[in-house]
């Protein structure tokens, strides 16, 4: 037995596989859904994209909390991102996410402000391929669109491919990965601005029902150049729920625990339909 | 906006003006650093002026405006780049700016450090300056600010961009700090309610201050008369706070997303002038121009008083406050009334106000800080319109004379009128509402002479308008002077003479000077007092020698004095008062950082050239290490004096003013390795050399307030216990010549001291050994039968000795008691029988306390300590938060002092440990609260440090 095949056995041992069910087949169920766009940010812009071709549409809700006393700073932003994927061939979806409303509370000691902002949008592509029966892959290609009200004297572009895998260990669980390179190039007073900041996702994806599927992983973020840093090493965890008619709601949190963002957490609730993938 | 690339030109802030305000003379628009020996190296005329060299400097027709270097830090700003000196050109005006620094908050880190400047003279055109940096807690966010003068306008164009480079949304406030200082340019927005009046600024509250203007202006209390005006370009209206200390001017508040900027552009204009009319006039126009609003209109008129012109005198005597009529039944309304501008007539009753065009206004006159008169209605329609005549009632006209006992003139000596009956509480006059309690109020109350009830008299004789009224008209010349006092009653429109006779006392030993260690005038940044009347005031107030310790600026007063041919009265030691205002300090009890307190150093070299004279910055750093930094600029190593100042001073705005109250220090607890916080900060040396605690003097008594000299006395007592020996001292802090009373406390410094033979090395050696009596009016010689007085430097002596106090006092200042102190504890009292001040005009009058120091010393079985005090009785007060030092009286009358005497505001200590206020006519301390109010008589003598056993002085400990 090879490694992966003692995990599974040590993950079903450990009471975490489900029942026996039909061999896994890639991108059914919940164990292909996602992973979710659970970072810090606006639309899908920089996060890792689902490996698996699919239809869906949902509304995500965030809130970034960031409270650092010591320094005196702190900034809550909540927003709303709708985003859909239609797969419009069999291994090629198209995905287009759009933030409506943003609102970001940042405070500076006694000087605090609030602002609603709408935007930015981002259309993406995507070319899955499935490699054996146990493993999804997709690299993905987006554009960030320069519609965002909250700028003040600047236009942001970006580009980004990226490329996701996901491996079925068992009819239960499997792993997901991915990497996002993501480059923005904000223009402001005539200049530009450019940003690359890849970052990177692993985790594990337990399904113990098929309306049900939980996920905890890690994310690391970097911003390779310019200055390049450590931005962040974060936790990252999900749960869906998702009834007979592709109906789901979703809840994903995501934890900084190192590097230099200061952001405590995001929590982002998903509401959303998706038809069966497989069916 | 894009981020700095270091070579990126921001294009000129405000749109161009159609009409320029003069036709431009060549070579008149140009620019340069400061450099010795060209047209540069002259800094403009007035206290405030800081040019220093490698300063850059901008001049056209109109006016002088000078961008410290980058690498001259300046009060709250880390770097230069800042405006630090703007004055209109020609002869009367002159710079009344602290400073004006860019910033994104309130905290250090907000403020823009700038690294590099550049400048383009594009004549002419116009000249600028670029100033590029970054934000001093964050490297990411930078700040490129573009100052621009041309040709022809009394203002400089301002652009700041600030780039976000980091990866977190802010809330970045773009603007201006413009720090005031309580006593200088009062700030003024027309905004409904307010005009000079403003929300009581609390920084923990900002919401409840922040309010969004048309344009901000500020006039100054005193010569020179210039006024300062903001206009937004960048939007209809900046926005930000407003307070007589400090006020803010930027950009509406937003958050700013990564890679994002902001852009502000504003106009700063300056006019010379009294009042806010001529400032007011050049922002309506500047407004009109950049804003494309209706051009506004010029309002005349004339001022009479009697049917003949009356001549404003520099506001005091004429002004007209111009405002929109509030709605309802009152249209003159404080509260609902809009002002825009006030006018002071000149000599000829002439006014002229700008003001919009199209709305009904009032114009409300105003005269000795009170409104008289009904105002008068109009609505601003043609370009140019003409009120008329503007009739107001005839202030009285006083001369008085002020003789000696000879019937000579006195050289100097202050004049003091006091309303002869109580006034009513509440129904003082003010400055439009601000800076009320005086009464009169004859000027404005941190001005020059005649400023709240006083004037000063020089060569005898002084003239004054003063409201009618009925008064006690004073004399004096300071505490070891009889008074001369004359009850007056003055008619509108009379003129009245009046002869007041002074005479000198001869209530100080031989051999000793009194001096004041602690002294303001308008080069400080919380003082509006030019420095003629800052010297004349010492002088009039009989003091010999003062130390000149402007915040954070070495001042000598040295052409005052050449002009008054006075250096045979008066000697000057130059110093400074490192006054820290930016918070760093970390104390572990708290989150918010600290400031260190307050330390003056004299005598300092001066040094013209140099930024701050040549006074270190002193921001960031501990007591130690600015008395390091001090070091290469003593004028004589050997005369240097360190003085904490103020040691539990309350903390203003957030800036810690009293060291050890900032440490918490406790009286109780010993100053020991380990045993607090406090002792571990005192105990270190910051940078290798002086440790916080090698400072050689302190404050015991400053400025008039009680609750201050009784907590600093227990501070100063728990040194002495443990043997810190640090001579005490009295000082007046003063900052104005009618609020806080130059020489009031002040130090006797025994010796053999003149004038004329004034030796700076010896003196301050006698300073350093305590040989010093502390004092607001009694004189106090205590010597051992051994002759040893005072002094840092241990005596031996036996219980067998006799201890002489003679006390000495001018017969209008009441003492009630002679108290005896051994290691901090009252060991005898001895009831004084000077309480009878009826002969203000007399001789000195005397008191002689024999004590064997057996007497005092009982119950001490070791070497001792011993200070000699009189005065009034102590203020009873308690210490009920527990923290080593009283801080509350019996302010419910049921005596006892407890939580009930707690005011519902438990920090404002003018109401926990109120300060004494006007006793009824004939009480024995009439004369001294007229003269110099809120003092309670209080002398000291510093310690006889009695050794007792042999051996060396062992101190007692706590």
């Amino acid at each position: 037995m090879g490694r992966t095949g003692a995990l599974t056995v040590a993950l079903c041992l450990l009471g975490f596989a489900a029942p026996a069910r039909a061999q896994p087949q890639p991108c059914v169920g919940l164990l292909g859904a996602g992973p979710l766009i659970a970072g810090p940010g606006g639309t899908d812009f920089g996060q890792v994209a689902e490996a698996c071709p699919g239809n869906d549409l949902f509304l995500r809700l965030r809130a970034e909390v960031l409270v650092d006393s010591d320094d005196f700073y702190g900034a809550i932003t909540a927003g709303a991102t709708l985003r859909a994927r239609w797969q419009f061939r069999p291994l090629w979806t198209l995905s287009a996410a759009f933030d409506p409303a943003t609102l970001r509370y940042p405070i500076n000691a006694v000087i605090k402000s609030t602002g609603v902002g709408v935007g930015p949008a981002t259309v993406g592509v995507q070319r899955s391929f499935f490699l054996l029966e146990r493993t999804a892959v997709a690299a993905y290609a987006r554009l960030l669109l320069p519609w965002d009200s909250a700028r003040h004297n600047s236009a942001r572009f970006g580009g980004e491919v990226g490329g996701s895998a996901q491996y079925w260990l068992c009819p239960c669980g499997g792993l997901r990965a991915g990497i996002s390179l993501p480059a923005t190039l904000t223009v402001i007073g005539g200049g530009g601005h450019t940003i690359f900041a890849p970052s990177a996702l692993l985790a594990g994806v337990y399904s113990p029902r098929p309306w049900v599927a939980f996920s905890a992983g890690a994310v690391g973020r970097v911003q390779a150049a310019p200055n390049p840093a450590l931005q962040a090493v974060a936790a990252r965890a999900e749960a869906r729920l998702e009834n007979r008619c592709g109906w789901h709601v979703a809840l994903a949190g995501d934890v900084p625990v190192a590097g230099d963002d200061r952001t405590d957490a995001t929590i982002s609730i998903f509401v959303g339909r998706e038809p069966r993938r497989g069916d | 906006m894009g981020g700095d690339d270091g070579r990126c030109v921001p294009p000129p802030a405000c749109p161009a003006r159609p009409n320029p305000a003069c036709m431009p003379s060549e070579g008149a628009l140009r620019i340069g650093q400061v450099h010795v020996g060209d047209w540069t190296a002259v800094r403009a005329s007035g206290p405030k002026a800081a040019a220093g060299e490698g300063d850059y400097v901008m001049e056209n027709d109109l006016i002088r405006v000078v961008i410290d270097a980058p690498e001259h830090a300046q009060g709250l700003a880390p770097s230069g780049g800042t405006i630090i000196d703007m004055a209109p050109l020609g002869m009367g005006s002159g710079d009344q700016l602290n400073g004006i620094v860019q910033s994104t908050g309130l905290l250090p880190r907000d403020v823009v450090r700038y690294k590099r400047a550049e400048t383009i003279s594009h004549t002419p055109d116009f000249v600028a300056v670029i100033l590029r940096g970054t934000l001093d807690g964050n490297d990411q966010v930078q700040v490129v600010t573009r100052y621009e003068l041309r040709a022809c306008e009394a203002g400089v164009r301002v652009r700041s961009d600030l780039y976000n480079g980091s990866n977190e949304v802010n809330t970045y406030f773009l603007g201006d700090g413009y720090f005031w200082g309580d006593r200088g340019l009062m700030p003024f927005v027309p905004l409904k309610g307010q005009g000079f009046l403003h929300p009581e600024l609390d920084l923990l509250k900002l919401a409840d201050s922040w309010r969004q203007w048309p344009f901000m202006a500020a006039r100054a209390q005193a010569a020179p008369l210039v006024g300062y005006a903001v206009v937004p370009c960048s939007q209809g209206r900046d926005e930000g706070f407003q307070d007589p200390t400090l006020s803010t001017s930027g950009l509406a508040l937003a958050p700013t997303l990564p890679q994002d900027g902001l852009v502000y552009e504003r106009y700063i204009a300056v006019a010379g002038g009294a009042g806010l009319a001529p400032v007011v006039g050049e922002a309506l126009r500047a407004r009109a121009d950049f804003k494309h609003e209706p051009a506004p209109v010029v309002v005349t008129g004339r001022v009479v008083a009697g049917g003949a012109p009356l001549d404003g005198r520099d506001g005091r005597a004429a002004s007209l406050l111009f405002y929109e009529p509030a709605p309802g039944g009152d249209p003159d309304a404080p509260a609902g009334r809009t002002p825009w501008s006030e006018a002071v007539p000149g000599k000829d009753g002439r006014f002229s106000v700008t003001l919009p065009p199209g709305r009904a206004f009032r114009a409300q006159p105003h005269a000795f800080g009170r409104p008289v008169s009904t105002a008068v209605a109009f609505t601003t329609g043609a370009p140019t319109m003409d009120l008329g005549d503007v009739s107001f009632e005839q202030p009285a006209r006083l001369l008085v004379l002020v003789q000696d006992e000879a019937k000579a003139p006195v050289p100097y000596a202050e004049l003091v009128l006091v309303p002869a009956d109580p006034p009513p509480p509440g129904t003082g006059p003010s400055m439009y509402g601000l800076f009320g309690g005086c009464n009169p109020m004859l000027g404005p109350p941190h001005g020059a002479s005649p400023a709240c009830n006083r004037a000063l008299v020089v060569d005898g004789k002084v003239e004054l308008l003063v409201p009618a009224g009925h008064y006690f008209a004073y004399a004096s010349r300071g505490p070891f002077a009889s008074l001369g006092r004359e009850e007056i009653t003055l008619v509108a429109g009379v003129e009245q003479a009046l002869t007041l006779v002074s005479r000198q006392l001869p209530l100080l030993p031989p051999g000793t000077m009194n001096g004041d260690f602690h002294v303001h005038h308008a080069a400080s940044f919380d003082s509006s007092l030019p420095a003629a009347d800052r010297v004349v005031s010492f002088l009039a107030s009989g003091v010999d020698v003062l130390a000149a310790t402007d915040h954070d600026v070495v001042t000598t007063y040295a052409e005052v004095l050449d002009n008054l041919q006075a250096h045979d009265r008066l000697v000057v030691m130059p110093g400074v008062e490192m006054t820290p205002n930016v918070l760093w300090f970390k104390r572990p009890d708290t989150a918010l950082p600290k400031t260190v307190g307050h330390f003056n150093f004299w005598p300092l070299r001066q040094d013209a050239l140099l930024s701050r004279n040549g006074a270190p910055w002193d921001e960031l750093m501990e007591p130690g290490a600015m008395m390091d930094a001090i070091e290469p600029i003593w004028a004589n190593p050997a005369a240097g004096v360190r003085q904490m100042n103020h040691p539990w001073s309350a903390a203003k705005l957030g800036r810690d003013n009293g060291f050890l109250r900032m440490l918490k220090y406790d009286p109780r607890t010993p100053v020991l390795p380990g045993r607090s916080f406090a002792a571990d900060v005192l105990l270190r040396s910051p940078r290798g050399g002086r440790r916080n605690l090698d400072f050689d003097t302190q404050e015991v008594i400053t400025g008039a307030p009680r609750r201050d000299w009784v907590r600093f006395r227990t501070l100063w007592f728990s040194f002495l216990s443990q043997g810190i020996l640090r001579a005490g001292v009295a000082n007046s802090d003063t900052h104005t010549f009618a609020i806080e009373q130059a020489g009031y406390p002040r130090n006797l410094i025994l010796g053999q001291h003149t004038v004329a033979n004034f030796d700076p090395v010896s003196f301050n050696a006698d300073v350093r050994a305590g040989k010093i009596v502390g004092t607001n009016g009694p004189v106090l010689d205590a010597k051992l039968d051994s002759g040893a007085g005072p002094s840092l430097t241990p005596v031996a002596a036996t219980r067998e000795q006799m201890l002489t106090v003679d006390v000495g006092v001018a017969p209008w200042i009441p003492v009630a008691e002679v108290r005896f102190v051994v290691n901090g504890k009252l060991a005898k009292t001895v009831p004084a029988p000077l309480m009878d001040t009826a002969d203000f005009a007399g001789m000195d009058r005397h008191f002689q306390v024999k004590v064997p120091l057996g007497e005092l010393l009982a119950g001490v079985t070791k070497d001792a300590w011993l200070v000699v005090e009189a005065g009034l009785p102590l203020p009873v007060a308690a210490d009920l938060d527990n923290d080593g030092v009283v801080d509350t009286m019996d302010n419910n009358g049921d005596g006892v002092i407890d939580n009930r005497d707690i005011p519902a505001d438990e920090d404002d200590e003018a109401l926990r440990f109120p300060d004494p206020t006007r006793p009824p006519n004939g009480d024995a301390r009439f004369h001294l609260e007229a003269i110099a109010p809120g003092t309670w008589t209080y002398a000291f003598t510093n310690p006889f440090l009695l050794n007792l056993d042999g051996g060396e002085w062992v101190a007692p400990g706590l």
